[in-house]
């Protein structure tokens, strides 16, 4: 090339005034002026966070905690809240809305603290138990409603249930829920304001992430983290220390870190629990996670479904964010964090690491092949450390007490305690929280507070866990996968002997069609499919090869699906299979063992001890029991009956049978 | 050019070249395995479930989608197991569902894809299993088999119009919201990459008409 015809690019000067000029670089400095974060109030130090909330914990008053969380609310706790909070005490008594203390059968809870630290347990609350709380406030202990007395200890400490002494028993199924539980991360939950972190801080709050700040360093965190074997509560079971390890080993200097709160499991609730209830813990939990792998940013992907949640932790962030626990320079001690709150718009396949990554790029929440595994290259491709709630609620635990204090309970392989919700065919609901590798029939029965023979399954791990066969197993990580089920995220349904496996099991396929992205083949068309084929055996149409084909098309979607929701979609199928296949051979040939599906059941009237009440004639809602003279009195008339239970459940005399025979179509 | 690697396919030895989908590999090997959502030039998409192998893994033999697999050194991969031919006619019939098709080469290939099957067991085709009544629901776009092609052409060379709406079942493409007055390109490239025929007109006809079909 000639040299002539190269010409550098045009530069142009213009002449301007002298005046110009400088208004032109006072601009310019003004817009390069480095941002000035807003100073908020001093930084205020742990202790008197602490003493301030110590006073509000352990007033010289009484002071009525009412649990609010979603449970109560439901239950109707919001009335008794308002009633109580807007009588004029007259400094007695102070009203605090406090979130779950797990025992969801019992909502709505109020605990009355006395001075003196003596706390009553008023379950199942109505309006008309209001008075009793008002007069024990007042001093003078009232037993309507009362469940339980405990006193503290010691007073004026308070980490958790554990550290008070029942003294008196109203409700025994009270102490039977409690005690068999070991509460180290939702012990405070239900007894501290969730919006408030003075009362966090009184709870020994934020000290682990002082001590981890001053005294220890990163790689001495992930240390703690990884000899205490703290696997990821989300489900799969990672071990949490070794994905730090990953995200901190990495010459990446932008790293992030994740809380997945989008719980999306029917029947599992402990993270939404643990955020309405004690959302500081996971902050605190977040911070220190961020610290170990060097991160800057933290996020938390939390379900829109859980507004209270969200309000929560949006307090707590802001409040965190005033005293200088969250921000730049955390605590002087240089270290700069920032969270910030995404809401996910509620699909359940969000909840899946990668594909939750995609929704905070602002992409479809389609999944993506691992690896790359997040812990290397997530978020806009920089190392994320993607934790669940219950994890990250772990890791203060951890730091403050030592991580061979950790290894005390549970198994070699999964230390620590897990929270499980428990719900089905049990008395007592709620979430507790036990050492891994607890028996299923010290779960169920005793605090469940389940007949044994009344259980039949277990449902574990929601609708990408497995139906198994109740029997006495550890619930930890290996034995629950060795049962054919998968811990999932603690969901643990106790299904009775009148719940239909099949019916259930297609339920929960039903739930995957929906929430499938629809991407892979397998799972977007074959689920469906396979809800059909489940279907029909509830209908009692299917042939005799229906029971092979549902397990080859359920073994064809695990294995030909990209993520993890497609590959364990089957598993109810598949573990129920294992479990209770006679009950779907029952199916073809036409009967229900469990008299759940409705078309293969028949209503029956046995006249022997029939004393003419006609309560069954009157209750059908689609007249057909019909009446007659003769022998025969009273007879269902199978075409008009729908099944609806109603004779059967209104019969003082139980003469109501319930018949499952072949079936056949009576309308073509 | 990379060296090229050893890889067994079906017990023979081949050579491949590395970090290319396998698919591709097995394909300038001459072994075409069916498929109907890879273009060489897109990012594989993995939908159609159709170009399975069994690839061996640690100790046991695992299916995937040879599209989404890279060639490694030493892999061993099985194109004409008796499962693979189980998994692909159970695709097949899966895809099926989604017809008619515009273009009936598609559903020629996929009963193939079935009787061979049928035949490599020696049974006739299975009661279970019919074309008309089989299917449950309606799908709501007929003749679409979500490959996703339109889709990443569009975003490769086209103006980006064309995006996955929904999820699920209800999953369908669709024209990207929003921008209802820049018109696409017109370039037609999701026309004549669409395996099926069911973008056979403008695509915005296509896709903004099918209420009145």
């Amino acid at each position: 090339m000639n040299m002539n015809e190269f010409r550098p690019p045009a530069r142009h000067t213009y002449m301007v005034s002298a005046s110009v000029r400088e208004e032109l670089r006072k601009k310019q400095q003004a817009a390069r002026t480095v941002y000035q974060p807003v100073e908020f109030e001093e930084r205020v130090s742990l202790e008197r966070l602490a003493a301030e909330g110590r006073s509000s914990l352990f007033p010289n008053i009484s002071r009525i905690n009412v649990g609010t969380a979603t449970c109560g609310l439901a239950a109707g706790a919001q009335y008794l809240s308002q009633n109580l909070a807007e009588r004029d005490w007259d400094n007695t008594a102070m009203v605090v809305n406090v979130g779950c203390l797990g025992a969801c059968y019992a909502e709505p809870l109020i605990d009355v603290r006395t001075a003196e630290g003596r706390h009553y347990f008023y379950g199942r609350v109505d309006r008309s138990s209001l008075w009793s709380i008002i007069k024990t406030a007042a001093g003078e202990p009232s037993n309507k409603n009362l469940w339980a007395v405990a006193q503290e200890r010691q007073t004026g400490v308070l980490q958790g249930i554990e550290d008070l002494e029942l003294i008196q028993i109203e409700n025994t199924g009270f102490k039977e829920f409690f005690q068999p539980q070991l509460r180290r991360i939702s012990g405070r939950c239900g007894f501290l304001n969730p919006s408030s972190i003075n009362e966090y801080a009184a709870m020994d709050g934020y000290l682990a992430l002082e001590k981890s700040l001053f005294q220890l360093s990163p790689q001495r965190i992930i240390e703690a983290i990884e000899t205490a074997g703290l696997r990821g509560r989300g489900g799969a079971g990672f071990l949490t220390g070794d994905k730090m390890h990953i995200a901190a080993e990495s010459p990446d200097p932008v790293r992030f870190v994740v809380a997945n709160a989008d719980e999306g499991d029917p029947g599992a609730y402990m993270d939404r629990a643990l955020l309405e209830s004690d959302p500081h813990a996971i902050l605190e939990g977040l911070i220190i996670a961020g610290y170990a792998i060097g991160a800057s940013q933290g996020y938390i992907f939390i379900r829109h479904e859980y507004p209270l949640a969200i309000k929560m932790l949006r307090k707590a962030i802001s409040s965190a964010r005033k005293v200088g626990l969250l921000g730049e320079n955390i605590l002087g001690s240089g270290f700069s964090l920032e969270i910030y709150l995404v809401e996910s718009a509620g699909a359940f396949i969000c909840g899946e690491e990668t594909s939750m990554l995609q929704v905070m790029e602002n992409r479809r929440g389609d999944p993506r092949r691992r690896p790359p595994y997040p812990a290397r290259q997530g978020l806009k491709n920089h190392p994320t450390l993607i934790d669940n709630v219950e994890t990250l609620a772990n890791i203060p635990w951890i730091i403050r007490n030592g991580a061979d204090l950790f290894r005390t309970v549970g198994t070699a392989q999964s230390p620590g305690t897990k929270i499980f919700c428990l719900a089905g065919d049990v008395e007592r609901m709620g979430f507790i929280e036990v050492p891994l590798g607890t028996g299923s029939r010290e779960v169920v029965e005793k605090i469940g507070g389940a007949a044994g023979p009344s259980v039949k399954a277990l449902h574990i791990g929601g609708p990408s866990g497995g139906i198994v066969a109740y029997k006495p197993f550890a619930m930890d990580y290996e034995s629950v996968s060795e049962a054919g089920a998968i811990m999932g995220s603690g969901g643990l349904v106790a299904l009775g002997p009148n719940r239909c496996v099949v019916d259930i099991a297609r339920h929960m396929v039903n739930f995957m069609v929906d929430e499938s992205c629809g991407k892979c083949l397998f799972c977007r068309d074959g689920l469906p499919e396979l809800e059909y084929r489940l279907l029909d055996l509830c209908l009692g149409k299917a042939g005799p090869e229906a029971i092979e084909e549902i397990a080859g098309l359920s073994r064809s979607i695990s294995d030909l699906s990209l993520c993890g929701l497609g590959q364990t979609a089957a598993n109810p199928v598949l573990t129920s299979l294992k479990d209770f296949l006679p009950e779907y051979q029952a199916h073809i040939k036409g009967r229900c063992p469990s008299v759940n599906c409705k078309p293969l059941i028949d209503f029956e009237i046995n006249l022997t001890s029939c004393r003419d009440c006609r309560a069954c004639y009157l209750v059908c809602p689609s007249d057909a029991v019909k009446m007659r003279a003769g022998e025969k009195r009273y007879i269902v008339d199978q075409q008009r009956c729908i099944k609806c239970w109603a004779c059967y459940e209104t019969c003082p005399f139980d003469c109501i049978r319930i018949t499952s025979e072949e079936f056949a179509w009576k309308n073509g | 050019m990379e060296e090229r690697v050893e890889i067994i396919v079906d017990d023979k030895t081949m050579h491949a070249q590395p970090h290319i989908s396998l698919l591709q590999a097995l394909r300038v090997e001459n072994i075409n395995l069916p498929s109907l959502c890879f273009y060489p030039h897109l990012e594989p998409h993995g939908g159609c479930g159709l170009c399975l192998v069994e690839v061996y893994d640690k100790d046991r033999w695992q299916p995937q989608q040879a599209c989404l697999v890279r060639v490694e050194k030493g892999m061993r991969i099985q194109t004409r197991s008796r499962r693979i031919m189980e998994l692909r006619a159970r695709a097949a019939r899966l895809l099926l569902k989604r017809g008619p098709f515009k273009k009936t080469g598609i559903e020629d290939l996929l009963h193939s894809l079935i009787n061979e099957y049928h035949n490599s067991i020696k049974s006739k085709l299975d009661s279970g299993f019919t074309l008309q009544n089989n299917c449950s629901k309606k799908y709501s776009h007929t003749g679409c088999i979500l490959c996703g092609l339109c889709v990443r052409i569009c975003r490769q060379v086209g103006q980006s119009q064309l995006v996955l709406l929904g999820r699920g079942e209800k999953l369908r493409v669709g024209l990207a919201a929003g921008n209802e007055d820049h018109s696409c390109g017109r370039c037609r490239a999701c026309k004549y990459i669409c395996p099926t025929g069911y973008i056979d007109k403008d695509v915005r006809q296509v896709f903004t008409s099918s209420l009145y079909k």
